[in-house]
């Protein structure tokens, strides 16, 4: 019962770990699709006396994607009832090109700016709107988002590596006369820690599957894909190779490193 | 190597405080069956703690197996703690382990294989008639055959050297004499070199022996 409940502490404190990296990961994958989204529904509007092309204003801006022209036909044919023929054609010849640009990343407002200002340092723009108001409010909010997720892991991962830390202090106190008469029949360091090597490896393996199965199952949970769909948020899908290698991989190297560390202070004692 | 164990003005104590055993000159030829009694507290354990290395001299030589034990590192004392065999008055035998796989330990240290691990230990439980207890862990025991259980695991890699730190200290006549028939044994059958630290000498022991005394710090040989 003793063992299970020292298991069960080791386990918890991967878990927790394990669980809010998982976490961060998802948080930063949901808040890299939801920039992919916002990049798409934006652009900037541009407007020159020549015609452009996206590879020209590449070069002065390297954030751009696209620059795809804007028909004015629409605003010509609002004006058909109240302007004679001749004035539209003219209104026609002296009409401005119209742009829309998109641009491949999602850049802070200071860059949006600067990005204006280089497009209006050409001599052919006459004007570049970028509708920052719109666009600040929700790259802030993700930006937020994101910050405390990192935050919150942060100090989950600091309170979860104390406690492994504690943990091992503990298994250690408790097999100290184990290793102690190990050590009267020659057993070096490693043979000594052995059983130490294999508790975490387990416990590694237990919190690493608990994690693994809740982030696969979660997605799936038709309570929480409603309430999702309903934000118009979708959850990454979960890779099982790369991700369980990334969680398993940070919590056997975690803990065999506290492992370690603990082992080695407490020998030289 | 003539001695096995081998001191000269050999001084030990504990932590800074002044040596409470000095000016140990002791020769342990190989085979010898050596008695080293004394009073409680006159040093008996101190002196066998330096043979294994858990308590390193504070002056003097000493050479454990041929192996100079000042100064030695741990790895090497590891190395050499492999050619020894200890029994303590209280057993030490690890509680959570059945007592074969205790008895495996010094073999398992060893590197030796599973196999020949099991077969040593099922044939060290034959010696001290602890068959019928296979699969027992050591409080399942009582004393005497816990203290069978430790001289098998003491004998399971044929160690050069046995010591033994007061091996009847808490049995009753029997079991006493079942143990030293053990240890008789092992120097008869093994070529072993036993060393034990005792209160008194058994009057049926009936082999050859070497007898030292140790009396306020000094070891005085007897016979």
């Amino acid at each position: 019962m003793k063992s299970l409940k020292n298991h069960i502490s080791v386990i918890l404190s991967l878990f927790i770990l394990l669980f809010s990296v998982q976490f961060s990961t998802v948080i930063y994958k949901i808040i890299q699709n939801q920039n992919q989204k916002l990049i798409k529904n934006y652009s900037i509007v541009l407007v020159s006396d020549r015609k452009l092309n996206t590879i020209d204003l590449q070069k002065i801006v390297k954030e751009i994607d696209l620059v795809s022209p804007i028909n004015p036909k629409k605003i010509i044919d609002k004006l058909k009832n109240s302007m004679s023929s001749e004035n539209l054609t003219i209104l026609k010849i002296a009409l401005p090109y119209f742009y829309s640009i998109t641009l491949n990343t999602l850049p802070g407002k200071e860059r949006l700016n600067k990005i204006k200002s280089q497009l209006l340092a050409l001599k052919q723009v006459t004007r570049v709107e970028i509708f920052t108001k719109t666009y600040e409010n929700i790259y802030q909010i993700l930006q937020i988002l994101q910050l405390i997720s990192y935050v919150f892991t942060a100090i989950i991962t600091l309170m979860s590596i104390l406690l492994l830390f504690k943990q091992i202090r503990i298994w250690i106190l408790e097999h100290e006369e184990k290793i102690k008469i190990m050590g009267y029949f020659g057993a070096n360091y490693w043979i000594k820690s052995a059983f130490l090597y294999k508790l975490v490896l387990i416990d590694s393996f237990i919190s690493t599957s608990l994690v693994v199965a809740i982030f696969i199952y979660l997605p799936k949970s038709l309570f929480i894909k409603e309430k999702l769909d309903t934000l118009g948020i979708k959850i990454p899908n979960f890779n099982i190779t790369y991700d369980v290698g990334i969680l398993f991989g940070i919590s056997l190297l975690l803990s065999l490193f506290i492992v370690a560390i603990v082992s080695r202070q407490m020998s030289k004692k | 190597m003539k001695y096995v164990v081998q001191s000269k003005n050999l001084c030990l104590g504990y932590g800074k405080d002044e040596p409470v055993i000095t000016g140990i000159d002791l020769n342990v030829d190989s085979h010898d069956f050596v008695f080293i009694t004394g009073k409680s507290g006159s040093g008996k354990s101190t002196i066998l703690k330096s043979f294994y290395g858990e308590l390193p001299p504070k002056n003097g030589n000493l050479r454990i197996c041929g192996v100079d034990i000042n100064n030695l590192k741990n790895s090497k004392l590891n190395l050499l703690r492999r050619y020894l065999g200890i029994v303590f008055q209280d057993y030490k035998l690890i509680e959570s382990w059945t007592i074969e796989k205790n008895i495996m330990l010094p073999l398992m240290i060893g590197g030796f294989s599973k196999s020949v691990c099991e077969a040593q230990a099922e044939k060290l439980l034959r010696h001290v008639k602890l068959t019928h207890k296979i699969g027992k862990y050591p409080l399942e025991l009582s004393g005497g055959e816990q203290q069978r259980v430790a001289i098998a695991r003491a004998l399971a890699h044929n160690p050069v050297l046995i010591l033994a730190d007061e091996p009847t200290g808490n049995l009753d006549d029997y079991s006493s004499e079942v143990i030293w028939s053990l240890l008789k044994n092992a120097r008869e059958h093994l070529g072993t070199t036993v060393i034990v630290v005792t209160h008194h000498i058994p009057a049926t022991i009936g082999i050859n022996y070497k007898h030292f005394f140790i009396d306020k710090g000094v070891l005085y040989e007897v016979s």
